[in-house]
């Protein structure tokens, strides 16, 4: 029931410069920041008022300002946002199937929000990096710490409704979905990651 | 399943051309991996009719799913089995 968009076009690390890395990387979280604020507008946008309308509302704030960090961001360093043709969204829906209830929105949500923690996490660690990004990543990370909570707090919440069980079962089947995602298309984060290592590396 | 009650039929279908941005309803027999939208159109449209309605789905009653028709029929019969 999901209609999946063409994944990104890889460019291979190994003939490319750490400049090139970089553009890519940033492109990459700027164009998943804005994914992820159509997704989660839209689906304020479907919710009835209430707590959980007011958290998705901030989410999808949150998420459309880290879009403009990372336009501000690449434009700062000399920059153009590179088009991509998809974000990790899109191929997470593919790999999930299309969310039955709120409930699985919320799971694929939680695990999709971890994902990115380690990737900026990940990110954050990378040797000889430029001041902006670094800002850019930290900041970013704040807001995603709440994201990660009022997610993680909802599904709690959700327990009475839905059964522990069947949440943690979910949450396992949307793990093995973002592990499949992870390994089939989204490896080329991790090269331009390491990539970026060896770079800075040579630099220090 | 139960038969659809036709004045309902007309506002879900209306409601479900709305939300896919379509100028009038949704063909009963469109088959919904067709509609022309993207994953996160989709994902609306089940959390705004669930809203709506007042129902809840699960994942293999989502996965068999076809066409709109059987989206309808799904609501239809989760919202009289709730009353």
């Amino acid at each position: 029931m999901t209609t999946a968009r063409p994944a990104p076009t890889s460019l291979a690390p190994a003939t490319s410069s750490a400049g090139d890395s970089q553009r890519w990387l940033l492109s990459f979280y700027r164009i998943s920041e804005l994914s992820g604020a159509l997704f989660f507008g839209r689906l304020a946008r479907a919710q009835r008022p209430g707590p959980v309308h007011s958290d998705l509302t901030r989410h999808f704030a949150d998420e459309a300002q880290h879009a403009r960090y990372w336009t501000d961001c690449l434009e700062e360093l000399g920059e153009k946002p590179q088009p991509l043709g998809a974000a990790y969204q899109d191929q997470y829906l593919a790999a999930t199937g299309l969310p039955a209830n709120l409930m699985e929105v919320l799971a694929i949500t939680s695990v999709f929000e971890q994902r990115v923690m380690r990737q900026y996490a990940r990110h954050l660690t990378v040797p000889d990096q430029h001041p902006l990004v670094t800002q850019t990543l930290r900041k970013i990370m704040e807001d995603e710490r709440w994201h990660v909570k009022w997610v993680r707090d909802e599904l709690i919440a959700m327990e009475p409704e839905y059964g522990r069980d069947h949440i943690a079962a979910t949450l396992r089947r949307m793990t093995e979905a973002d592990e499949a995602v992870y390994a089939a298309t989204l490896a080329e984060h991790s090269d331009r990651v390491n990539f970026l290592f060896d770079e800075g590396s040579r630099r220090a | 399943m139960p038969e659809l009650r036709t004045h309902d039929d007309e506002i879900l279908f209306q409601r479900i051309g709305e939300i896919l941005g379509q100028p009038g309803p949704v063909p009963a027999d469109m088959e919904i991996a067709a509609l022309p939208v993207d994953s996160f159109a989709l994902v609306e449209l089940v959390i705004e009719l669930q809203e709506m309605y007042g129902v809840r789905f699960g994942h293999d009653e989502m996965r068999a799913l076809r066409t709109v028709g059987d989206l309808a029929r799904l609501i239809h019969e989760r919202a009289g089995r709730d009353d």
